[in-house]
């Protein structure tokens, strides 16, 4: 029995196998069954004629040659979207897929904001908003670097050799008090803040807030963490309930007083600058049109002021 | 009744023996029999079946054995109350739970903990949304875990909070109650990870169908809510997160059509409860009443 030729469908399995290391967990991520992976891997084997993946490996590891396809894989994939995308001028004829890495404050703001745009423009794109391997700045880069990621948001100033790269607006950082703190709008000192008692996340000690703020103005910080959350989201409804302050941006600020909380600049002013990440080389178009949307919004920005 | 008694009982649940519990225990196998005896007669039935192929809980036994738990942990607890004392005075509180459960009901209880024992400092770490027994808890290192009722290893002791109702946001208007046809239509935001709601929704649906309606996938809970308020598309969160964005304009928070509602418990090990999980409970417990 010969099997089938391998089609488009074979690539993107044998890219997730290589992902998560399984054919039952890449299955799971495609929400396909193991048989129809497993099918798909070997049709891609027997058109190769070499064996793409080490099966007694548990994750499954690639074989020298599975690792010289991977990344051909990828280009594969996107130059069939390009194809697509030639023939098909209209913006709203784009669709596909767009992954974008980040790391979990950027998701919230501005790449939330910016999806949201984005998706009202190109509503038959779907998007994937994926977490660096370890996070850091650094390595949403090397997502990209990779092909695991089309695009990255990230925080600048940032290496990324090799890559191009497009600052978008700064966010200011807010404080968020508890309800009843009567502070009345007065902006905040980095001393007063962290007397209050703070809330923070997992890697606090790494933050441009920390290390541009706070760890100057006291070298004991960490005496006045009252609560620490890998939860982000919960940072605001935990100073809702009067346990200490936090720190966010804009958007989370404005649910906070919604929450009752009182909200109030940093004196001196604190922001983080961000931006986008993304290969010097063509983009599928899904990434193009993103990219391009950031760019009209600069310069809106830029003629505005 | 003797603690010791009690702890033979929880020691040959456990080990699944008389023979290993009583080596675990450091007690002869007899003196081991011998106190389940004593305990089956002060209940007045056989706890166990020993047969050839080891030992099962009988009804009795298995009617028996949460209560029995719970007097053993208070029990403990009472013993080493004195030891205790101060003990609580400028230390911490660790927590372990998954995303969906941060705001309600983790943030309220921490809320009214951090009121009773403003010195104690609080540490909150993400829990993966699947089963929970005593050994992750310890391998996280924390007092206690607050988890969907279906995650709590039975191992674990548990204590029901008030469970979490589910809640529909999208951007746009809609009548005050949705149906998941009606919301798929919207086009659906979710985290990467299968946390309880997307568990739920998926558990639902057609597994085709929920892929295919899925819009933006993000790897961070943080992004959910502010997604969907920037038009990307629909979500379902817990009622108390959707409740904090309803006022916003253009936002409209809905009750989903069946309701749907998940248990939540505070799981604990049995064996190891600490001063502080000790007093989070009692005031999980006064919390429950007051809501009632």
């Amino acid at each position: 029995m010969t099997p089938d030729r391998p089609e488009r469908r074979d690539l993107e399995v044998f890219l997730a196998v290589a992902e998560h290391g399984g054919l039952a967990a890449a299955g799971r991520a495609l929400q396909i069954s193991t048989s129809s992976v497993s099918q798909s891997i070997r049709r891609l084997e027997h058109a190769l004629g070499v064996e793409l993946f080490i099966r007694s490996a548990r994750p499954f590891r690639l074989t020298a040659a599975g690792r010289s396809a991977e990344p051909l894989a990828r280009r594969t994939l996107r130059d069939m979207d390009l194809l697509v995308a030639s023939v098909s001028e209209a913006p709203d004829a784009i669709s596909g897929h767009l992954t974008i890495c980040t790391i979990a404050t950027i998701s919230a703001q501005p790449l939330a904001q910016l999806v949201g745009v984005f998706r009202e423009r190109h509503p038959r794109v779907r998007i994937d908003i994926i977490a660096p391997h370890t996070p850091t700045i650094q390595e949403v880069s090397s997502a990209v670097r990779s092909g695991r990621a089309e695009l990255g948001m990230t925080e600048f100033p940032v290496e990324a050799r090799g890559l191009r790269l497009l600052e978008l607006d700064s966010q200011e950082f807010i404080a968020v008090l508890p309800p009843g703190t009567g502070r009345g709008g007065r902006a905040i000192s980095p001393e007063e803040f962290i007397a209050t008692g703070i809330v923070v996340g997992p890697y606090f000690e790494t933050s441009t807030a920390y290390s541009s703020l706070f760890a100057r103005v006291t070298p004991e910080v960490g005496r006045h963490i009252v609560a620490r959350t890998d939860h982000r989201h919960a940072f605001i409804h935990l100073v809702a309930e009067g346990i200490g302050a936090t720190l966010v941006h804009s958007e989370q600020a404005a649910v906070a007083r919604r929450l009752g909380c009182e909200t109030v600049p940093f004196t001196p002013t604190l922001t983080r600058r961000t931006g986008l990440v993304y290969p010097a080389d063509d983009l599928a178009p899904a990434a193009r049109a993103f990219v391009r949307m950031c760019q009209e919004q600069q310069r809106a920005r830029t003629t505005r002021l | 009744m003797k603690l010791r008694h009690l702890e033979f009982f929880e020691a040959v649940i456990r080990r699944g023996s008389f023979s290993a519990a009583a080596l675990e225990l450091g007690v002869s196998q007899p003196a081991l029999s011998q106190g389940v005896a004593t305990l089956e007669g002060h209940v007045g039935a056989d706890l166990f079946d020993r047969s050839r192929h080891g030992v099962r809980l009988t009804a009795a036994g298995r009617g028996f054995r949460q209560p029995a738990l719970e007097a053993l942990a208070s029990l403990r607890e009472a013993r080493e109350a004195v030891h205790r004392v101060g003990r609580l005075d400028g230390g911490s509180l660790e927590i372990a739970c998954p995303a969906s459960l941060g705001v309600d009901p983790v943030a309220g209880l921490v809320g009214r903990f951090h009121r009773r024992f403003p010195d104690i400092s609080v540490r909150i770490k993400d829990l993966p949304d699947r089963r929970v027994s005593e050994r992750d808890v310890f391998d996280l290192g924390v007092d206690l875990a607050i988890t969907y009722a279906d995650f709590a290893d039975p191992e674990m002791l548990t204590i029901r909070l008030n469970p979490v109702t589910l809640a529909a946001v999208l951007s746009g208007r809609h009548d005050p109650g949705i149906t998941l046809d009606e919301l798929l239509l919207h086009g659906l935001v979710t985290t990467s990870a299968t946390d309880g709601p997307r568990l739920l929704l998926a558990s639902q649906i057609e597994p085709s169908t929920f892929s295919d309606a899925i819009v933006v996938e993000a790897a961070y809970t943080q992004a959910i809510l502010p997604l969907v308020l920037s038009g990307a598309g629909a979500a379902v969160v817990p009622a108390r997160q959707a409740e904090a964005v309803a006022a916003t304009p253009g936002v409209t928070v809905c009750d989903l059509l069946p309701s749907a509602e998940l248990p939540v418990v505070i799981a604990v090990p049995v064996r190891a409860m600490s001063a502080a999980a000790h007093q989070f409970i009692a005031v999980a417990r006064d919390d429950e009443d007051d809501s009632r």
